[in-house]
């Protein structure tokens, strides 16, 4: 209910009259306003003065409205060819929907130079641009049946990337769509999937996460013990290599899936609360980790199995499946003022381009303290490492973690050969 | 969903049915029909929403395709919390944000937010006596994130809720604002003036 006023501009209705102006307010509260307005005279000069503004605002767009035959070409380079199967089902080509889409542009500038500047910068560094060799980390040992199942998805990855890689080559603006994931190769974190996640996800929207128990975690292959043991260890040098599973079929992804939601669930592997954003990446999937309760760890475990559920949920979704990672194929390192040194092992063909120009980069997160306090929360650059995938976006040039503004170098990085490295925190 | 005009200065309103979460169904559904209906509806509004991030056609023209893309792909997972609308805009509006980001990283919105009023006291008058030019030249002067909100509520109609879902922001800060951009618009006139 809306006070009567008669010499003063009520707040209330000073914040409802653009949405009186706009039409938006409902019948009820706009007559309200209006009675109101009657009374007063300052909020009469100040409707005035909204109504000026919108007609402003409207002056000033409509020096810049787009024209129809531009309107017509816009559409013309959506629709030809570029579309597979929405929603639930598998995607066209996302490298071929945009190059059907980019066909219908004239404009030299849509080249995108920044993209390419960063394309050139990957293709300099020293990760190869073909697929490695494929080898099982040391921890499937432990796990006959998924390596049987990791063994499929690789036949099946050279297969199915041997096919999806002729099929990029060409112009796939006139093809039907394939619905798989396919790596280009020279450019790694080109188009291959082109994905956007438009419903923000809530520790509310799973609720089955209250229902794990301590004792599911325990039942884990890879338990805390395991990181107890590893975690005083130095590491040695960064050697392994573990290769893409790639594109496996769903049970693969499931199987595959299920291995890194017991690895990110069920290990403490040194994830202190405080970190829980930077090891989530905060972007992924929009699940905002603070959403749980952030001092206990149960909760924060808890959460980060739904990452993997959704992880796992999305890469069905798309029919892509680049789940079990990667990594030893480069390393790059920083340090930090606790001299703790933070690697990120990577492999660019894991990654993939969202549809909102960030890139998702799939990897394994490492981090190895000199300092035994953070040592104790630390973890080793181990094959058990802590999965991760990050959301970087690209500032000048640079890709950071997203939120985070964490640099990833894929190319020379000034920390790298800096006499005095730049210095990267996470506050 | 109820939609506002101005023609010759009468004040036409029209009720338009909102089937917009229909036409995502169908989208989900393979429909490239609904592509097309959801194109027809959106997609001017979408390109001139746009043409406030980038004046470079080739990127206004690469947002809007991309835009419709992600609808079409991300149909099956829109469960209407939002408006189509909202959903559309905001998706058009990161894809926006993450070009311009690329070429000159500009303050923060929060801190945007906080900056302090420039011209306080009444002084509505200042703003409804002002000529066109004034105001335009006024709006010009505006910054990106003061004339975005202007925008949304007031050439696209949207209702507070689609603005803050739109701009990813709590309800209240869309108020605040508004109100920080007419303060804004409000100096920049009294400055002209002098």
């Amino acid at each position: 209910m809306i006070p009567p006023h008669d010499t003063s501009t009520d707040d209330n209705v000073g914040d409802l009259l653009p949405a009186l102006i706009n039409g938006t307010l409902d019948a009820e509260t706009a007559m309200q306003v209006r009675s109101h307005l009657d009374r007063c005279a300052a909020c009469r000069e100040e409707l005035a003065e909204w109504e000026a503004i919108a007609t402003a605002t409207r002056a000033y767009t409509a020096r810049q409205e787009i024209t129809a035959p531009a309107l017509d070409r816009l559409w013309a380079g959506i629709e030809p060819g570029t579309l597979g199967r929405p929603g639930n089902g598998a995607l066209s080509h996302p490298a071929q929907a945009r190059a059907a889409v980019r066909q219908g542009i004239t404009d030299p500038s849509q080249n995108d130079p920044a993209r390419q500047s960063w394309r050139t910068s990957m293709s300099t560094t020293t990760i190869p641009t073909s697929r490695p060799r494929f080898a099982f980390p040391a921890w499937t040992r432990h796990l006959h049946g998924i390596s049987t199942a990791l063994l499929i998805a690789v036949i099946l990855a050279l297969a199915v990337a041997a096919w999806g890689l002729s099929g990029i080559g060409g112009n796939g603006g006139g093809d039907e769509p394939n619905g798989n994931f396919a790596v280009v190769p020279g450019s790694p974190v080109a188009e291959s999937t082109s994905v956007y996640l438009p419903e923000p996800l809530t520790v509310e929207d799973a609720p089955w996460i209250a229902a794990i128990t301590a004792a599911e975690c325990d039942a884990e292959p890879m338990s805390n013990h395991d990181y107890a043991e590893a975690k005083h260890t130095d590491p040695g040098p960064l050697e392994r290599s573990y290769d893409i599973v790639g594109p496996a079929d769903s049970a693969d992804a499931e199987a595959a899936v299920a291995v890194l939601r017991a690895h990110q669930a069920c290990t403490d592997a040194g994830m202190r609360a405080e970190d829980r954003s930077y090891y989530t990446s905060a972007g992924l999937f929009n699940l905002n980790v603070a959403d749980a309760n952030p001092d206990t760890w149960s909760d924060y475990k808890k959460t980060r199995m739904e990452i993997g559920r959704q992880w796992s949920a999305w890469a069905n979704e798309q029919g892509i499946y680049p789940l079990v990672l990667i990594t030893g194929v480069e390393t790059e390192s920083g340090v930090s003022p606790s001299n703790a040194h933070w690697e990120w092992r990577y492999n660019p063909d894991n990654s993939v381009m969202l549809a909102d120009g960030r890139m998702m980069l799939f990897g394994q997160g490492a981090y190895w303290a000199e300092d035994p306090q953070i040592q104790e929360y630390g973890f080793a650059p181990d094959p058990n490492a802590t999965l991760v995938a990050f959301i970087l976006r690209e500032v000048d040039g640079q890709w950071l973690i997203d939120e985070q503004d964490i640099p990833i170098c894929f190319g020379d990085c000034d920390w790298k050969t800096a006499a005095t490295p730049t210095v990267h925190t996470r506050d | 969903m109820t939609d506002v005009d101005d023609a010759g200065g009468t004040r036409r309103v029209k009720v338009i049915t909102d089937d917009s979460h229909a036409l995502i169904a169908r989208l989900a559904a393979g429909d490239r029909a609904a592509l097309r209906e959801l194109y027809d509806r959106h997609g001017a509004e979408l390109a001139t929403f746009v043409v406030r991030y980038t004046s470079d056609r080739g990127e206004i023209e690469e947002i809007v395709q991309d835009t419709m893309l992600a609808a079409w792909n991300g149909s099956g997972r829109f469960v209407g919390r939002s408006s189509v609308r909202s959903w559309l805009f905001g998706i058009a509006r990161r894809r926006a944000a993450d070009i311009h980001r690329r070429r000159r990283p500009e303050l923060a919105d929060a801190a945007l937010d906080t900056l302090s009023d420039p011209a306080p006291g009444p002084e509505a008058w200042a703003l409804a006596q002002a000529g066109e030019d004034e105001l335009l030249t006024a709006m010009e002067r505006l910054s990106p994130m003061h004339r975005e909100v202007l925008e949304l509520v007031f050439v696209h109609h949207f209702a507070y809720a689609e603005v803050a879902e739109t701009l990813d922001i709590p309800l209240g800060t869309v108020k605040s604002r508004l109100n920080h951009a007419r303060k804004a618009l409000r100096a920049h006139v009294r400055s002209d003036a002098r």
